[in-house]
């Protein structure tokens, strides 16, 4: 096998960049979920906790009659 | 009837009815009925079956709409050249960069894994990266680049055409990563035998043969964009239109009229540029 050209390792770097930009916004809404009770869709987290997950299965204002 | 059957010319008809009577059903129709409705008449209260220009007068009569289609030109034209850079990059990667097939394969798959979520929700999902106190300008003020948080990232133009690339630059990567897999390796050894550089064979066989899939990517993204509504809207705050907002705000209304007005002339819009952009490329050898 010839040996790896320069621009694999920059292109490399590029694609690892890309992954991160596809993936990133998806994992921050991922940790947000486990916010504390009195939080939003903001950083810094207020707590802990698995509360949102409760909530889900809780009744819902929209959609559950 | 076996003998009507065994005539090539009638089941050729028949093959074809399915898939027409789908078209006709689902694509037809409804442009039909909006072209149908778009010369109705509207008042504030109700709508009536007419045959009058009113709303098209009212549409190309006022400078709203001027500025509402160039806002999406604008839209598609700078998200279409982040994706094609972005994209383009990808699928030379991976095609030519990444040796095994099973590790092509493996990478394209981790790249499309984020869009077995829904599109709002990758959308939304930016909002705390972005905020007055989101991570982007924590980070950024943490490392003494900036004093104050930055106001434009979110809920500006910016915010907007990072969501469309976000969004669209997979529909980028898919068909060009396509035809680059097609193009024969042999052209390539060709090219480094008779002495050209990396550069020279980029620009000389790889573009040259990737512009068909350059070309379909292209078509993606730009009707998607110019298709948009919602990312603009979460995106942008409500501080930025483009069309499909402008048809969004008149269904709200129930200027069902109005709404088919726009709607058509955004379909002779996005045809008219289509057809611009197939005048450069013929996809049709790559199909």
């Amino acid at each position: 096998m010839e040996p790896r050209p320069r621009s694999f390792y920059v292109l490399s770097a590029f694609f690892v960049l890309f992954v991160l930009f596809l993936y990133g916004p998806t994992l921050t809404i991922g940790i947000l979920s486990f916010q504390g009770e009195g939080g939003g869709l903001t950083f810094p987290m207020r707590g802990v906790s698995m509360y949102w997950f409760y909530d889900l299965f809780e009744q819902q204002a929209v959609g559950d009659i | 009837m076996k003998k009507l059957l065994e005539n090539r010319n009638v089941t050729g008809w028949l093959m074809v009815s399915p898939l027409a009577a789908v078209l006709l059903v689902f694509l037809v129709m409804p442009i039909v009925l909006i072209v149908i409705v778009s010369f109705w008449r509207a008042t504030e209260f109700s709508i009536i079956p007419a045959f009058e220009w009113d709303n098209y007068a009212f549409l190309f009569g006022s400078p709203v709409t001027y500025t509402v289609f160039l806002n999406t030109f604008k839209y598609a034209f700078i998200t279409w050249a982040f994706t094609l850079v972005i994209g383009f990059t990808v699928a030379y990667y991976l095609a030519f960069h990444i040796r095994s097939l099973t590790w092509q394969i493996a990478l394209f798959l981790l790249c499309t894994i984020p869009f077995w979520t829904s599109n709002i929700i990758r959308m939304i999902s930016w909002i705390p990266f972005l905020g007055r106190n989101g991570i982007a300008n924590s980070t950024l003020m943490s490392w003494g680049v900036i004093d104050e948080p930055v106001e434009w990232l979110l809920f500006s133009d910016f915010a907007v055409i990072l969501a469309f690339v976000h969004l669209y630059t997979l529909f980028m990567v898919v068909p060009i990563f396509n035809t680059m897999m097609r193009i024969d390796k042999s052209l390539i050894e060709a090219a480094r035998d008779a002495g050209a550089n990396g550069a020279q064979i980029l620009w000389n066989v790889i573009i040259p043969l990737t512009k068909p899939g350059i070309m379909i990517g292209t078509i993606f993204v730009v009707t998607l964009v110019m298709g948009d509504f919602i990312t603009v809207r979460f995106m942008s705050g409500s501080q930025s239109a483009n069309v499909g907002r402008l048809i969004s705000n008149d269904i709200a209304l129930l200027q069902y009229p109005s709404a088919s007005a726009t709607a058509i002339v955004l379909l002779a819009t996005v045809l008219i540029t289509i057809g611009i952009l197939l005048r450069f490329v013929d996809i049709r050898k790559e199909l």
